[in-house]
């Protein structure tokens, strides 16, 4: 251990909160209690200071640190609060991320935090977005052990391990980061710090940094291992690591005030980094009980109901739950949930009374996660950073490791980066959406990188990352057929003139010019089915087929979710030549919220919804778990679609009664087309006449029934291809149900 | 800037019901274009002045909807009396398929309601709700119309239909629903409606006097651009062009063509001489040439104001004769006179149909820069200022009438007959003779035919009508005169003029017609409602009875302080709707709005009538099938949030509706921590 010019000491790491940071906290939308966050986030200095998958992370003695997972980087360093909420998954707000919160007292350049194998901290990168080569740094994820964090990367092959903390003492704060490193394979070279003007320099493993105001900052390096040392290069701090220096825990102290504050430090600091390979202690050891509601709707013909799974809304530590992905364990009694706002919740003792279902947390923390899938009991999310992978180390039924399984996308500042959904194939390859950066507004877009508003494919091994498709604006959620077949909704905005259901073909561009990602763009051909912006979808949720008996006649079909409406239909399909084409019929049930990521439990074969309120929806809570219930009853709706020269087919579950059947005046119709533009949606335009605005009334001249009385075939004036088409109608079936109900299609071609 | 009036078999129906089927028909999807005949929009709406049960006189119209309101003592219309009266609105209801409906009504009075011939209500009901009727089944298409109304003994008289159905709760029947076919009664009375509208609009009471001004319908009080200072701000050459021939240089022009003969053009210029001589306070002359970036900001303007709407844009070709060009307006204003006046149109000119936009003195200087850019040169010729050519022209001023419409404080000495002495043989002379010879020395008006018939078929009724104000038709007239739908209905984020009537209170609807409203409800949108303040009340109490609404809103019970607590909670994010993401609330912004701005709420309560507020938040869509507004609420009335009132919809629609009855005063929906 050697001797420092300027001795640091460590007081003990004191969480004490400032006020700032509670008034931020009381908020309820930033936590105090779990030692990070992840976000965009913007630091004051040096220069544009943005980390774009960052990590705010309490280090105690109301001191903080930003971390960029991306360039491997600590950003900065401040105190006096935490982070800002400004966003849209904190406060709301559009087109803005948090910001750092309190004095910064140091920062990094937003430049590689290592050097490559030259020394050199040029961005390798075509844009600054994304992460770095994997040659030259990869980001492992993290532990959580009680208030700690420790960070796990990879440089040049050299696994390290560090650990932020802070000291403090006689009104000073130092930021501690601690590291433990394995034997250096390929020298290191690490950017610590800079200030903008400074000049300064190293001596004894102290480096020191003065600004032209007089400030100072200094770096102390403590059991540094062989070799290794601090540097000045210019007005910048840096750490070399030789190449072969020994396995070692060493500590890197940063402190920064003005000049007659710097012989405060006395002492010296002891490394030690939190054993985080056992796991730490859990965070949220409380279950929350809730009961569950069954029957909170019904179908007029009592085939389906919804059964609510009430969720934590009310919680011991005042956490906001947005449901955002759902999958079940395979035992179909837990089901994990992650949140919007970055929490994992998993609820077990699903049954049929649903009366003891029980909540536990299971992860915090996370940026945006808007998907969730388990493979082999192991939850997989996908968040504006990365897909994670969460290990529990001790079997206390919370994460202790959250490990980046996939962060080789983009991500900008753009509010509206969203990235939507999880699914995996039979293979085992993952799935999911990111959408376009759409400006604050609605309108138009800002930066796009390279995988804004792109359908991406993560291999099983969560290795190699492929773009499958391209040219979305706001695809919510993926569906992904047993057989393999993808689905994707979209929202409507710019160049999409209402929301689609685009029925992927590897390589597709799906509409949006500006993410279409080629040169020159790609002819675009029609989605599945356009849904009347209106009536049936202004914001959609996911796909899902049915794969279980127990649910009725639908083993097969292909479900969607509207976000918006909080509906869920059925879409039937039918194949024209290369194109498919087809329509929705509503399954008349209510959620309890947004209707967003549908799946099936394996156990009871059920559907179950979950859902949130974030933007324009139609949901009234703010999450909602339903299980949409087969009670055994006979079903009485459409259930499939054909067009051709004769008209329109319209299949039911149960045979007709005949008379009514027959009656055209028991039908009746609209349809219109939108235009697809740069400007924001559309408006209606007639079929039969481009150029008005409007929706044309269908002239339904004539209804026949096929012999099994089960299929009508509608003959409709000057029937033509039409982006939304509606057919309502009044019928009953043979055995005097009435079946009042319309479906809604997209006819792409006449065969 | 006259819009032409309908021709004569127009029935008084408002131009802007015709807009409001195009807009409506996504709400209710209607068969159309099958028949060969094909029904025109409304229903045909007879009146009849009744004594005892006989009836005294009739009048026949249409009107789009089953809605009226007659405040007792009032006439039912301009040319029956006040006192008893029926009404029967006749026509087709339809429906996009075969279906069940309910019918009920709001009424003072007695109604029969009979559809495809078989009574679907019957009921004498004292200014309340009936209950709904029974089940009507409609088939596709039309179904055969026919509502007779009697008003009540005591009270005002009023009828609103309401229908419903599986898919939604009561509301008016939708407007596109509604249609008739034509009957030969309508052509005579919309000639009448018609001529009586042409009398007024042409100020022909100015010079024949009718009725006293206070004692008559509020358009005999209509006046002219005042002569007081006048030379100050019209150039002489443009008026003495103007006076020889209005409709030379307007073809829309109300002022009629008062010299004559060989010495037409230099009485012209005598009367311009001496209006010249009128002066006042001159207005500030701009100091330096507008550049060119001062008129491409004009230009941006014209577009914000929408003053399209009206006119016809400069530089361009568009020479639309219903609209006002601006090739003139460089030789008709003095210099400096342009911004004065689009600062302030109704200066000297009450009645004026150019509104009033607050522009700051910097947006008028821009706008009359650009408009200044693209007209014609002035000549450049000075006003005669000998003492004889003036003082000839001021003789003219007061003997060819020009005093009967334009104000100065000098005696006319124009006289002609009192309306009472224009017996009906006489409306083939004069102003109405057939040729401009036969006109000798009356001012010429260039009438066309329909006109000169319509007019006569005026004059041949008693002319009460002349102090029959019915509010619904005078804003029909003036709101077809002001172009309303030129804008309203046309331009993203106007609301559809004929969705204004049923929805606005009309003590708010005053206010902001007449421009006294401080805040801009839709602050996002950059076009901006101009005042007509001349116009404001006559509009806002027509507007409102014409859809079966009382002028004055009723009072409401105090504030139920208990309803507010539940109202902020439904509002909030935390258990609510959270309302506040796209709709400020007070001085708290909105915090999440994606092409969904809202009104602050703290507006609404002195904004919009009660009921409409309820069926906008019950249902947004069925009154706006473009509003991004969420529909919370399905058609039994449940709503998805059961903490509250057992998830009865209306009771947490008017618990929120309390907490917004406190306006500025509404506190935050957010729950202190």
């Amino acid at each position: 251990m050697k001797r420092l010019t300027v001795f640091f000491t460590v007081s003990g790491c004191l969480l004490l909160g400032s006020l700032r940071a509670q008034a931020a906290n009381r908020s309820g939308l930033l936590q105090e209690d779990f030692p990070f966050q992840g976000a965009c986030i913007s630091a004051k200095f040096p220069g544009h200071n943005v980390a774009m998958k960052g990590l705010a992370i309490r280090v105690g003695n109301d001191a903080n640190v930003l971390f960029d997972t991306e360039l491997l980087r600590m950003a900065a360093g401040w105190t006096g609060g935490y982070i800002t909420t400004k966003g849209v998954a904190l406060d709301g707000e559009h087109g803005v991320h948090p910001s750092i919160d309190g004095e910064q007292k140091f920062g990094a350049a937003q430049l590689p935090g290592w050097a490559d194998n030259r020394g050199e901290f040029a961005d390798p990168r075509p844009e600054p977005f994304g992460p770095l080569p994997d040659d030259w740094a990869h980001w492992d994820g993290l532990y959580v052990n009680g208030p700690n964090v420790v960070l796990a990367y990879t440089v040049h092959g050299t696994k390290i391990y560090e650990q932020p903390s802070s000291a403090a003492k006689d009104g000073q704060i130092a930021f501690v980061r601690t590291f433990k490193t394995e034997k250096v394979k390929e020298a290191l070279l690490m950017a610590v710090c800079e200030a903008e003007g400074a000049t300064g320099n190293a001596e004894n493993n102290v480096a020191r940094l003065t600004t032209p105001d007089g400030k100072v900052t200094a770096v102390g390096g403590v059991d540094l291992p062989k070799g290794a040392g601090l540097e000045v290069l210019g007005n910048r701090v840096l750490m070399r690591l030789p190449q072969g220096a020994p396995a070692a825990t060493f500590t890197l102290v940063i402190w920064s005030g003005s000049a007659v504050d710097l012989p405060k430090f006395a002492g010296f600091l002891k490394p030690a980094v939190v054993d985080f390979a056992k796991g730490g202690p859990a965070h949220w050891p409380r279950e929350v009980a809730t009961k569950g509601v069954l029957e909170t709707s019904r179908t007029p013909d009592g085939a389906y109901v919804t059964d609510s799974l009430t969720p934590p809304i009310d919680n011991p530590w005042r956490r906001r739950v947005r449901f955002s992905g759902l999958d079940f364990f395979s035992d179909g009694k837990r089901a994990a949930l992650c949140t919007w706002d970055g929490d994992i919740w998993i609820v077990s003792d699903i049954d049929d009374r649903l009366e003891n279902l029980k909540w536990r947390r299971f992860a915090s923390g996370m940026y945006e996660t808007l998907g969730l899938k388990i493979v082999d009991d192991v939850i997989y999310t996908s968040g504006r950073d990365q897909l994670t992978r969460y290990f529990d180390l001790n079997n206390d039924g919370e994460a202790d490791y959250y490990e980046n399984f996939c962060n080789r996308y983009t991500s900008t500042e753009g509010f509206h980066e969203f990235v939507f959904d999880l699914q995996t194939d039979k293979d085992g390859n993952f799935y999911f959406a990111k959408a376009g950066p759409v400006n604050p507004g609605g309108a138009g877009f800002q930066r796009i990188a390279a995988n804004a508003g792109t359908l991406m494919k993560v291999s099983k091994d969560g290795k190699k990352l492929e773009v499958i498709a391209t040219g979305f604006r706001a695809p919510n959620g993926i569906g992904v057929s047993p057989t393999g077949q993808l689905t994707t909704g979209d929202n409507q905005g710019t160049w999409v003139p209402t929301d689609p259901l685009n029925w992927i073909r590897p390589g597709g561009f799906y509409g949006v010019v500006d993410t279409a990602h080629r040169d020159p763009v790609p002819e675009f051909k029609p989605p599945l089915m356009w849904f009347a912006y209106r009536e049936y979808d202004n914001s959609t949720g996911g796909q899902v087929w049915v794969t279980t008996d127990q649910w009725g006649p639908f083993k097969g079909e292909l479900l969607d979710t509207s976000y918006g409406k909080c509906a869920l239909y059925l879409i039937m399909k039918q194949e024209v030549g290369d194109l498919m084409q087809g329509g929705a019929v509503k399954f008349p049930v209510r959620f309890s919220s947004s209707a967003m990521r549908p799946r099936f439990n394996p156990r009871d074969g059920q559907l179950y919804v979950a859902g949130l309120q974030g933007w324009q929806t139609e949901a009234a809570r703010i999450t909602g778990l339903d299980r949409v219930r087969y009670t055994g009853k006979p079903v009485y709706m459409a259930r499939d679609l054909k067009v051709d020269k004769a008209g329109v087919q319209i299949t039911f579950t149960q045979p007709l009664d005949p008379k009514e059947a027959v009656d055209p005046q028991n039908y009746s119709g609209r349809r219109w087309n939108n235009h697809r533009t740069s400007s924001y949606g559309s408006d209606d335009y007639s079929v039969a006449d481009d150029n008005r605005k409007g929706r044309d009334h269908l002239n339904i001249t004539g209804a026949r029934l096929s012999p099994d009385g089960k299929t009508v075939t509608l003959s409709i004036e000057d029937l033509r291809p039409a982006m939304v088409e509606i057919i309502k109608f009044s019928l009953k079936a043979k055995d005097g149900t009435p079946i009042n109900s319309e479906i809604q299609h997209t006819i792409n071609a006449i065969p | 800037m006259r819009k032409r009036l309908c021709q004569p078999h127009q029935k008084g129906l408002r131009t802007a019901f015709f807009l409001a089927v195009a807009v409506a028909s996504v709400v209710f999807n209607l068969p159309t274009a099958h028949a060969a005949d094909k029904p025109e929009p409304g229903l045909v709406v007879t009146f009849a002045a009744l004594a005892g049960d006989t009836v005294k006189a009739t009048d026949v119209t249409v009107l789009p909807n089953v809605w009226l309101y007659v405040p007792v003592g009032k006439p039912p219309t301009p040319f029956l009396p006040a006192g008893k009266f029926s009404v029967e609105w006749a026509g087709f209801v339809s429906s996009e398929i075969r279906d069940n409906y309910t019918f009920q009504a709001e009424l003072n009075g007695t109604l029969k309601l009979e559809i495809n011939g078989a009574a679907a209500l019957d009921v004498s009901v004292k200014a309340t709700n009936t209950a709904p009727s029974k089940p009507v089944r409609l088939n596709k298409g039309t179904n055969a119309f026919r509502l007779h109304y009697t008003s009540p003994a005591e009270g005002d008289a009023f009828v609103r239909l309401l229908w419903s159905s599986r898919e939604f709760g009561p509301e008016p029947v939708a407007l596109n629903a509604l249609t008739h076919d034509t009957v030969p009664e309508l052509q005579k009375a919309g000639q009448l409606r018609f001529g009586r509208a042409l009398f007024v609009e042409f100020r022909c009471a100015k010079c024949h006097a009718g009725p006293a001004p206070d004692a008559g319908i509020p358009e005999l009080t209509v006046d002219a651009p005042a002569f007081e200072g006048l030379g100050s701000r019209r150039n002489y050459h443009w008026m003495a062009r103007w006076i020889a021939d209005p409709k030379s240089m307007r073809s829309t022009a109300r002022m009629p063509k008062l010299v004559h003969g060989p010495k037409a053009k230099d009485d012209a210029e005598a009367i311009a001489a001496f209006l010249a001589s009128l002066k006042s306070d001159p207005a500030p002359k701009d100091a330096k040439e507008a550049g060119a970036e001062q008129i491409e900001a004009g230009r941006k303007l014209f577009e914000t104001l929408h003053c399209i709407a009206c006119h016809n844009t400069p530089g361009t070709t568009e020479n639309d004769p219903q609209k006002v060009s601006f090739n003139h307006v460089r030789e008709k204003f003095a210099p400096g006179g342009l911004v004065k006046f689009l600062l302030k149109p109704e200066e000297d000119y009450a009645w004026i149909q150019m509104p009033n936009f607050k522009l700051t003195v910097d947006e008028a200087a821009r706008l009359a820069a650009f408009l200044e850019s693209a007209a014609d040169k002035p000549e450049d010729v000075s006003a005669p200022t000998a003492v004889a050519v003036v003082e000839r022209g001021k003789k003219l001023a007061q003997t060819t009438g020009c005093l009967n419409c334009h104000t100065l404080k000098i005696e006319s000495q124009f006289k002609t007959k009192s309306l009472a002495d224009l017996t009906p043989d006489k409306w083939r002379q004069g102003c109405l003779a057939e040729n401009a010879d036969g006109q000798a020395k009356a001012p010429q008006f260039n009438f066309a035919s329909s006109e000169r018939e319509a007019l006569r078929a005026f004059a041949a009724t008693d002319r009460a009508s002349l102090a029959r104000h019915v509010p619904a038709e005078f804003a029909e007239r003036q709101s077809r005169i002001l172009r309303c739908a030129e804008c309203h209905g046309k331009f993203e984020g106007f609301p559809p003029f004929e969705a204004i009537g049923g929805k606005l209170k009309p003590e708010w609807m005053k206010a902001f017609i007449g421009g006294e409203v401080a805040y801009k409800p839709r602050p996002w949108i950059e076009a901006r409602m101009p005042a007509f303040s001349r116009y404001a009340e006559g509009l806002a109490i027509g507007l409102t009875e014409e859809n079966g609404l009382p002028p004055r809103t009723p009072a409401e019970p105090s504030i139920d302080m208990e309803a507010v607590k539940t109202g902020r909670k439904l509002v909030s994010a935390n258990g609510g709707f959270f309302c506040a993401s796209c709709h400020a609330v007070g001085s708290m912004a909105a915090m999440q709005v994606f092409e969904s701005n809202g009104i602050n709420l703290a507006y609404t309560g002195a904004r919009l009538q009660k009921e409409h507020y309820h069926r906008w938040v019950r249902n947004p869509l069925r009154l706006d099938p473009a509003s991004k507004m969420p529909v919370y609420f399905d058609a039994e009335g449940r709503s998805p949030l059961t903490d509250y009132f057992n998830g009865d919809a209306e009771k947490q629609i008017e618990a929120i509706w309390q907490y917004i009855r406190l306006g500025d005063k509404m506190p935050p929906p957010v729950e202190p921590q």
